[in-house]
């Protein structure tokens, strides 16, 4: 088995999930997969924990970019030389910059802080792109980065860059993350917004989010898988899905979680294709859960 | 003619044919001593029993039988179950002998069994035992009459005077010196003596057996001792739990059962488990006695002998493993073959579990296991409500929650978390004003404790609650439930309130006024189930208080009862025509019956109008012509005045005053006495009368047609007419009572205010009248005794007028209230009147069991079981096993859905039974001609007879009373919130419907089902691979 682990932290529980299942959703909706599910502190099991090199945590055998041993072999074919190379290139820092244009829409400009590696494997050429689109700007060996990408949605804005270095069609891609400056504020909101594309992704969302807010465990389906919790019932314990119950629960328990949801739906509400994504009955159901958020707001001393 | 032939022309097709089965199996080739009839509840298991004993007596008398003394054994653990059904098995009408609760006591009723017969026929005995403790002796001491028994047979053991006297000290446990001598006294006072037969046995028994040296140990040491010390004390319970287990297997011995009924054998399950060594418990080896006693055969009863469907939660939460329960049961049943027959069974389960998953044909792996089953057990089910096309499942989607129940929620749980309580958003998704409901909850205790504690104090008052203003002054109350709010537009806005009973299902003539219209005509009262013991409460207070609002608004301007028999101050009865409502007129009844109108009409429905025109016209020729008249007097006398006198004779009114005072349970009515003589003078001629009205003969017709008294006396006669055996005065009487119970409605403050909303013009009287013939009275009698009188058993006058007076309470029922908790007075509970809506069973949710509660359960049922108000009834799961709430309604609603699919179909037992309103809508719709056409006195009789002679071939006798399609069904509605994971519940139940009866007898059936639907299984395909245990149609006779 080539196993995964994904690290849930909330509050200060996390919990730990090992095992066959990848990020993908058919792992967490159809496929036959084998988990083991721990939980604990977030001191002990968190990311960082995890990450650390106390106590067994995962850093005393990660290595930094950079830091690798030397240990070459005689003859490296093409493609070893290209994913080396490719270690250099992604350590040479990319800071992004983006500006409004007016109607709608954004130009970004990528820039490196050093120059690349004036040495590249012979005939190699080094491009980059923006993770959210495909258009490719090509960079020189020994030059710095400068590019722009012009015309884009707001969603589209991102501190992820796809570099890559082939020869012929032997390639080696990495995705590098720049610093970004200048973005919208409500950027990641949109993202959102767009990535909950129908009704029943509304609904996945907005059960994560009151998962991630609740003290009850998370069911990873809701987050890559289609929900439905597989066969009879997901071995993450979600036995039926209604949304009614954990919102109601939020509400009198945890009503910041409202709020992040209260911004996804003011955002879908606002145009005719948004509101196609809100499940039937929602829009009867969220006003009389704000209005009750506000009237036990007043009970307060 | 044989016994069997006798007995079995009185069984339905299907029953027949399960007691040729089981007598094939008991008495016929490779034959079974132990057989197990699993019917389902209230499919006649006790008559198939009775066919058993009746073939087995017949068989058992044979020449060739060696059997010279017949006992059948009847064991039901539940006294009032056994009383019931015992007389049902006495075939040969004998009587049973004595019912004795242990059978260590048998010694003492041997003598009774051993009579001869005059006819020099095999002697029956049919021997009822209802034991509690008998067959689970455990260490316990047993009754001081058993240890007095012991005494009496182990005494022989002993020579000498003072270890007789150290017996006796060990058998005297805890009682009283002077009662014990009492009891040792008795047993030689009788006069037959305890069995000496037994008594032989016992010391055979008991005779060189290490008992027998710890005995003598006992006594031994005990003789020495003025007080038994501490360890012989701890010694003598084991021991004398020993001795009666010795007891006990010799009075079996000496009992030499022939045929053993086990009734409710699910109570007796202990008794066939068996530990894990192979060893038996002391339990189920005594049992075994009297199961294994030589040609012993046992029919052991149980619609549930283990459950069908397990849920894998259900399993970790009871410890049930139904799995295990079921092969124990077969390997109990299979007796000496049991290994072998569970293990073929298994791998004919298994190898059908794999044909169902990968597709494959399994009919020859369902035929194998069927084939196996079948050798020791049979099961009939009625066909379900999916199968027939009887169940219109409605899945309503309610309105969101508004902003207020749902703050109402956050404050609850501030609350909660403040007293350190808890309360669930299913909780709140099932009922509103939770402070007001929350009895028996646990957060009620706690916010009871601190009701001084002023941040309690604070979220109390913050939290929204009924106050007792509202619900004296019949103010409008918010529904603060979203669910309430759909039941409420369901019932109220569509104004059922507005009907007092329920339109009859075979009408006469054509409703009018509120009953007119088709929402009126196809309505049928809702039974519900919630899973949440305060939702019963809630919705019937609730319900209840909507629709007393909505009839009556202004209780403060609340009128007197107008139907009274008040006198005037000089003593002088002014309001005789409160006696053409409750007193019959049996002659006037018999011209104006609208029964016959309808007949005299032909195959359309007339209309009310065209009815009362064909009345007014019968009618008038015989109204006296007026004699002198004077004109000072009130032409209002004549009113009263035809109809009192129409039968022109006076004896039954002192009858009246009887029946009056006796429905109205001790009250005494000043004036009543006044009235009847002046009828009774009115008769004599001695009335002064005034002009005679132009539009007399209308309201005579009308009181002849509508009054209730009429109503009741006519519908009396109908169901009654095949029984002779009643004095003509009892049926007034009756009908005199039931009339009572109408002026008790009629003068509610509610109705007055009805009857007004709908004109104020004519007098009081009129109206009830008008209102009365509206909603077809008659018709609604006819079918409310047909069924009655088919449930009771109504043979003489006694009987006849003791189901009126039951109707009476019925009709006037005035029971319902509930308590709501009010937090600003927290020792005055808030009363509120329930009527219209009514909780089944306790606020708690559960059923009482002191007798008052069980009383008040019963008044519920039998109130709901009337067309009258309840309309609605709502229980938690205390209703939803072994009670019927048929009669009048063919509406569930799922409050909460029930987890199991198993208790789903529980449920839908409860309104899908025999002859239920559903069935009789049906019938009427498609018989009213034939039986209109037919002169049978009870249209309903000539109306099952036409449904029953059009039986489809493929149907068997459940055909017409339990199965008939039409239009009317079985409304299940699910009232669900929007985006609640009720939907998805949903969408679980029904697959586990379509599939779980696939699933029997298997482990993990859950997950069988999830497999056949991920495979995308077609459910109706595999329904015909169910497992049948039907038995063969018409087997060989014995």
């Amino acid at each position: 088995m080539h196993a995964k682990a994904y690290i849930v932290e909330r509050d200060h529980r996390a919990q730990v999930f090992i095992g066959s299942a990848n990020a993908t959703g058919a792992a967490w909706s159809g496929n036959t997969e084998f988990m083991v599910e721990l939980s604990a502190k977030r001191s002990v099991m968190g990311v960082e924990a995890a990450l650390s090199e106390k106590d067994g945590g995962f850093g005393t055998v990660l290595r930094r970019y950079g830091d690798l041993p030397t240990d070459q072999p005689a003859e490296p074919t093409l493609q070893a030389l290209l994913d080396r190379a490719l270690v250099d290139i992604a350590a040479v820092p990319l800071r992004a910059v983006a500006e409004d244009r007016g109607n709608e829409t954004w130009i970004e400009r990528v820039s490196s802080v050093d120059t690349y590696p004036v040495h590249l494997p012979h005939g190699a050429s080094l491009t980059l792109r923006l993770l959210t689109d495909k258009v490719l700007a090509a960079v020189a060996p020994g030059t710095s980065a400068d590019a722009a990408w012009d015309g884009l949605d707001a969603e589209d804005i991102t501190p992820f860059l796809v570099a890559e270095l082939a020869v012929g069609s032997t390639r080696a891609q990495c995705v590098v993350m720049a610093t970004l400056d200048g973005a919208p504020d409500d950027r990641l909101d949109r993202l959102i917004a767009r990535h909950v594309g129908s009704p029943d992704a509304f609904l996945r969302f907005v059960l994560l989010l009151l998962q991630l807010g609740s003290d009850d465990s998370t069911d990873l389906s809701m987050l890559f898988g289609d929900g439905a919790g597989g066969g009879a019932r997901s071995f993450l314990g979600t036995d039926s899905r209604g949304l009614l119950e954990p919102l109601v629960t939020a509400l009198a328990d945890h009503p910041e979680t409202l709020e992040e949801i209260d911004r996804l739906v003011a955002r879908l509400a606002a145009t005719e294709e948004g509101r196609a994504r809100l499940p039937a009955g929602w829009m009867d159901l969220w006003p009389a859960i704000l209005a009750a958020r506000d009237q036990v707001a007043e009970d307060l001393p | 003619m044989t016994i069997s032939d006798s007995v079995v022309a009185r069984l339905t097709d299907f029953q027949r044919n399960s007691v040729a089965y089981i007598l094939e199996r008991f008495y016929g080739p490779e034959s079974t001593r132990r057989f197990l009839l699993a019917d389902e509840v209230g499919m006649g298991k006790t008559l198939v029993a009775r066919g058993v004993i009746a073939g087995a007596i017949d068989k058992l008398r044979e020449p060739d039988s060696g059997v010279d003394r017949i006992d059948v054994l009847y064991i039901c653990s539940n006294a009032n179950i056994a009383r019931q059904n015992i007389s049902k098995l006495d075939v040969l009408g004998e009587g049973t002998r004595p019912m004795s609760t242990r059978i260590t006591m048998m010694a003492m009723h041997m003598s009774d069994l051993n009579h001869q017969r005059a006819d020099g026929q095999t002697i029956v005995n049919l021997v009822a035992f209802t034991p509690g403790t008998s067959f689970q002796k455990g260490h316990s001491g047993g009754r001081v009459e058993e240890r007095a028994l012991l005494s009496h047979f182990t005494e022989p053991l002993f020579r000498d005077e003072k270890r007789v006297k150290a017996l006796r000290k060990l058998l005297r446990g805890g009682v009283s010196g002077d009662r014990w001598k009492r009891e040792l006294e008795s047993i030689h006072r009788r006069s037959a003596p305890p069995d000496a037969t037994i008594g032989r046995e016992y010391l055979k028994e008991l005779r060189g057996t290490e008992l027998e040296r710890q005995l003598r140990r006992f006594v031994d040491v005990a003789v020495t001792q003025r007080q038994l010390s501490a360890q012989l004390k701890d010694e003598r319970r084991p021991l004398i739990g020993e001795l009666r287990h010795v007891l006990a297997k010799a009075s079996v011995a000496a009992l030499e059962p022939d045929l053993i009924i086990l009734d409710e054998f699910q109570r007796f399950r202990h008794l066939i488990e068996t530990s894990d060594e192979g060893t038996e418990t002391e339990v189920s080896e005594l049992a075994r006695e009297l199961f294994e006693w030589k040609d012993a055969r046992i029919l052991l009863l149980s619609a549930t002998p283990y459950k069908l469907y397990t849920l894998p939660e259900e399993q970790e939460l009871t410890g049930d493993d139904h799995y295990r329960d079921f092969l124990s049961t077969v390997r109990f049943l299979a007796d000496t073959n049991g290994e072998a027959l569970v293990d073929d069974l298994e791998s004919a389960l298994a190898e059908f579990r794999t044909n169902l998953i990968e597709g494959s044909d399994a009919t020859p792996a369902r035929d194998q296991a069927q084939a196996l089953l079948r050798s020791v057990m049979c099961r009939t089910e009625r066909p379900t409500l999916g199968d027939l096309d009887l169940l219109n499942e409605r899945l309503g989607e309610v309105d969101a929650p508004t902003a207020d129940d749902l703050a109402s929620f956050v404050r609850m749980r501030r609350l909660a978390k403040h007293v350190n309580g808890a309360i669930s958003v299913e909780y709140w998704k099932s009922a509103p004003y939770f402070l007001s409901f929350m009895d028996g909850y646990q957060l009620s205790r706690r916010v009871r404790e601190r009701a001084d504690d002023p941040a309690v104090l604070s979220l109390v008052t913050a939290g929204p609650s009924l106050s007792a203003s509202q619900v004296r002054g019949n103010e409008p109350i918010e529904a603060g439930n979203a669910r309430l709010r759909a039941l409420q537009r369901d019932v109220i806005d569509a104004e059922m309130h507005r009907l007092l009973w329920m339109p009859p299902s075979m009408p006469y003539h054509l409703p009018a006024g509120v009953f007119a219209g088709d929402a009126a005509a196809n309505c049928t009262k809702r039974l519900i189930f919630s899973s949440w013991a305060a939702a019963p409460t809630s919705i019937a207070a609730l319900l209840s208080h909507a629709a007393l609002r909505s009839l009556d608004p202004n209780p403060s301007e609340r009128s007197a009862s107008r139907l009274t028999y008040d006198a005037d101050e000089h003593g002088h009865a002014d309001r005789m025509s409160t006696l053409l409502l409750t007193v019959p007129q049996p002659g006037l009844a018999t011209v104006c019956d609208p029964l016959a109108a309808a007949r005299r009409h032909g195959p359309e429905t007339a209309t009310l109008d065209g009815t009362l025109a064909d009345i007014r016209s019968r009618v008038s020729p015989d109204i006296a012509p007026p004699g002198p008249s004077s004109q000072t007097l009130s032409a209002e006398t004549w009113y009263w005045h035809t109809p009192l006198t129409w039968d022109g004779h006076v004896a039954v009114y002192p009858d009246a005053r009887h029946a009056i005072e006796r429905v109205a349970a001790g009250t005494r009515f000043k004036g009543l006495a006044a009235h009847l003589a002046r009828a009774q003078a009115s008769v004599a001629g001695e009335e002064p009368l005034g002009d005679q009205p132009d539009d007399l003969d209308r309201w005579v017709a009308m009181v002849g047609l509508a009054s209730p008294a009429n109503c009741a006396w006519r519908a009396l006669r109908r169901v009654t007419a095949q029984v002779s055996d009643f004095a003509d005065d009892t049926f007034v009487v009756a009908a005199v009572m039931i009339g009572e119970g109408f002026r008790t409605l009629f003068n509610r403050a509610e109705v007055m205010s009805l009857i007004d909303s709908q004109s104020t013009e004519r007098a009081y009287w009129r109206r009830v009248l008008e209102y009365c013939a509206a909603g077809n009275l008659q018709g609604v009698l006819d079918e409310y005794f047909h069924h009655l009188v088919g449930d009771e058993n109504v043979t003489d006058d006694e009987s006849l007028l003791a189901l009126a007076a039951r109707v009476a309470n019925t009709v006037a029922f005035g029971l319902g209230r509930v308590e709501a908790f009010d937090p600003t007075a927290p020792e005055t509970p808030i009363r509120m009147p329930t009527r219209f809506a009514l909780r089944y069973g306790t606020a708690r949710g559960t059923l009482a069991k002191d007798d008052e509660s069980i009383a008040r359960a019963g008044d519920v049922q039998a109130a709901f079981n009337s067309p009258f108000w309840p309309f609605v009834l709502a229980s938690t799961s205390v209703g939803q096993e072994s009670v019927d709430f048929h009669w009048w309604c063919h509406s569930l609603i799922h409050w909460n859905q029930p987890a199991n699919v198993v208790d789903l179909e529980q449920r839908e037992g409860r309104v899908h039974r025999y002859r239920g309103h559903a069935i009789r809508k049906n019938v009427a719709a498609k018989h009213r001609t034939q039986a209109m056409e037919s002169s049978e006195a009870d249209p309903w009789v000539a109306a099952f007879d036409a449904a029953a002679s059009q039986r489809p071939p493929e149907m068997d006798d459940l055909w017409p009373s339990w199965v008939y399609p039409g239009p009317a069904k079985v409304e299940c509605w699910v009232p669900y919130l929007p985006l609640s994971k009720e939907i998805e519940h949903r969408k679980r139940l029904q697959r586990d419907r379509a599939l779980y009866r696939l699933a029997f007898g298997q482990p993990r059936q859950e997950d069988l089902l999830a497999v056949l639907e991920a495979r995308g299984a077609d459910p109706s395909l595999l329904a015909d691979l169910r497992i049948n245990l039907r038995p063969p149609a018409r087997s060989r006779r014995i």
